[in-house]
């Protein structure tokens, strides 16, 4: 039984590998790349896929989509796109590795100034904090949506307002929530959002991108081929070709095209419904039970489908490994790649157990593993 | 009713070599449609002999000739791609309100540029943004100017002028 799926969803879609096999035998041309049909074809399927995610996150244009191999590279195309030497930026207390390395990096090589807002012990981000950092004023702020290790859904959209009211630019780690929660970006009017086509897209790993509101141009992080104004010594000025450079995993995409067209026809709403109602089922199996504790929001809050965990006098990496071994259940312990999230709710010494549930899981699964929890933490009495 | 273009080819323009030029072809021929654009678009660029029309939106300029879409100065091919869904649509819904629309067989007529030099201010003020008037008749002429931008023309004194001008391209695509 897979409990990861805030890690990598598993399993994928039939459609999803049949797809990719499917470019594989009978496409396999590098879109953009040639005039012939076979690469006109890749070329529109990479146009499809641009605009199915258009469609799940309301984008407007097609062209503010760029694809990129993960949210981490779309996150540093950003970060390292914006920042100018003194920058000042501001970021949550719960980010992931994935944002706080680049912005360490930052600070290191072109002296960036980083601005924290605190988060409660239950990873609450109180909007008066925010305000009291952002109104100090910052080029960048930089907000998870969904946080892979606490589960909470952040307010982007007041977060987003305020730091537009303060000057500054937008960027959202929506690593946990594109295609896990219905989103509206061009409601939340964020400039930049980077999501991962491998956790709630169900897409194959390798796969990514960031949303680029028009009119934002970003310096590059690679230079390269785009099969576009080949002849100019520089990359191309406009979006996505500007950021998509070198051949792309046009494989993956095909991957991807199928898992979001699988997603919008079931709906976001019913895929996010399904998945909280199971985490919320674990945690009132889990609630009461002697040396467990459950981190992040309440049973009656939003949140993802995710909860982390942990059994007293155990380490997590114990636990993840009764659970592997004993019951075959597949669920992650440790950091989670982000210790500031661990710090915030003070689990930074030994890390927690982490169960992320996804579209294929079921409440039959979702009640044996609350039946081997708390086997295992009886053993602990 | 178009339900596929697709891209033949691209290359960069000649005249902005920042951007592109595409060919591209609809799933059927277009050609009974154009006087149809025609009446629908006042400053497009209609042509008996070959049978095309070419209009622009923006910057960007489509010509369409049977099946061919020809799209000129656009900046990537996805955006490329974003125009042909726009142009689609809207080829598209002329198409389906084709039975209220008076097709337009008229053409632009070019009038000699000293015919309608004669009837401008011939101040050289600049405010149609060309260099004299000679330039603006030239390129009244060819179309490529709107007769509103010579602001000093539609001053009152001027009125007959105007109507002159109007005169002169009387028989094809009115001003
Ligand atoms: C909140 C958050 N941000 C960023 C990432 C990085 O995603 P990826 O590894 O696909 O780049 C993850 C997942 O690992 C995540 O949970
Ligand atoms: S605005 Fe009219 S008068 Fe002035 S230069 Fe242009 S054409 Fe001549």
């Amino acid at each position: 039984m897979y409990f990861d799926n805030a890690a990598t969803s598993y399993p994928k879609p039939d459609c999803v590998p049949e797809q990719m096999v499917h470019y594989i035998k009978n496409i396999g041309a590098s879109p953009g790349r040639g005039t012939y049909a076979a690469a006109l074809e890749g070329d529109q399927l990479l146009y499809d896929t641009r605009k199915a995610i258009c469609r799940l996150l309301h984008i407007s244009r097609a062209s503010n989509v760029v694809f990129t191999a993960n949210s981490t590279e779309a996150i540093n195309l950003a970060v390292k796109g914006i920042l100018q030497p003194e920058d000042c930026v501001a970021t949550t207390a719960i980010e992931h590795n994935a944002v706080w390395r680049p912005l360490k990096k930052m600070e290191q090589s072109h002296r960036v100034h980083i601005r924290t807002i605190g988060v409660s012990s239950d990873g609450t981000l109180d909007l008066a904090e925010a305000k009291r950092v952002l109104s100090q004023g910052c080029r960048l702020a930089v907000f998870i949506h969904g946080s892979n290790v606490i589960g909470n859904i952040l307010p982007v959209q007041e977060l987003t307002d305020l730091a537009h009211q303060y000057g500054a630019l937008v960027l959202l780690d929506a690593s946990q929530t594109a295609g896990a929660i219905p989103m509206d970006l061009t409601e939340i009017g964020a400039d930049f959002v980077a999501f991962t086509g491998h956790k709630g897209l169900m897409g194959p790993t390798g796969t990514g991108g960031l949303y680029i509101k028009d009119g934002c141009v970003l310096d590059t992080l690679k230079e390269g081929g785009t099969g576009s104004m080949s002849v100019s010594p520089y990359s191309p000025e406009d979006p996505p070709d500007r950021y998509e450079v070198g051949t792309v995993n046009i494989i993956g995409i095909a991957g991807l095209y199928a898992s979001v067209k699988y997603i919008s026809e079931i709906g976001v709403d019913k895929i996010c419904k399904q998945e909280q109602q199971l985490i919320k089922r674990l945690m009132v199996s889990l609630q009461d039970v002697e040396n467990i504790t459950l981190y992040g929001p309440g049973e009656k809050e939003e949140r993802l489908g995710l909860l982390s965990l942990n059994i007293k006098d155990m380490t997590p990496y114990d636990a993840a490994k009764i659970l592997d071994q004993k019951y075959g259940m597949m669920a992650r312990a440790g950091l989670h790649c982000s210790p500031q999230a661990h710090r915030a709710i003070g689990t930074i010494q030994t890390g927690t157990l982490r169960i992320s549930t996804g579209w294929f899981n079921t409440e039959a699964e979702i009640d044996q593993l609350a039946q081997a929890l708390m086997e295992i933490a009886k053993e602990r009495v | 009713m178009i339900h596929r273009i697709d891209i033949i080819e691209t290359s960069p323009c000649m005249a902005d070599k920042s951007k592109l030029k595409g060919i591209t072809v609809a799933d059927c021929d277009l050609t009974p449609l154009i006087p149809y654009i025609n009446a629908e678009l006042p400053k497009a660029d209609y042509k008996k002999e070959s049978e095309s029309i070419s209009f622009k939106k923006g910057i960007i300029r489509f010509t369409i000739m049977k099946n061919n879409i020809n799209v000129t100065r656009f900046d990537t091919v996805t955006h490329l791609r974003e125009l042909l869904e726009w142009v689609m649509d809207f080829l598209n819904d002329i198409d389906s309100r084709k039975d209220k629309i008076t097709p337009d067989y008229r053409t632009f007529v070019h009038p000699a540029p000293p015919l309608i030099y004669k009837e401008l201010p011939q101040t050289n003020c600049g405010k149609c943004g060309q260099k004299s008037c000679i330039a603006f008749a030239g390129r009244l002429s060819r179309r490529k100017i709107d007769v509103e931008e010579c602001s000093p023309l539609f001053l009152l004194e001027n009125e007959e002028h105007l109507a002159n001008i109007k005169e002169l391209f009387a028989g094809g695509k009115p001003l």
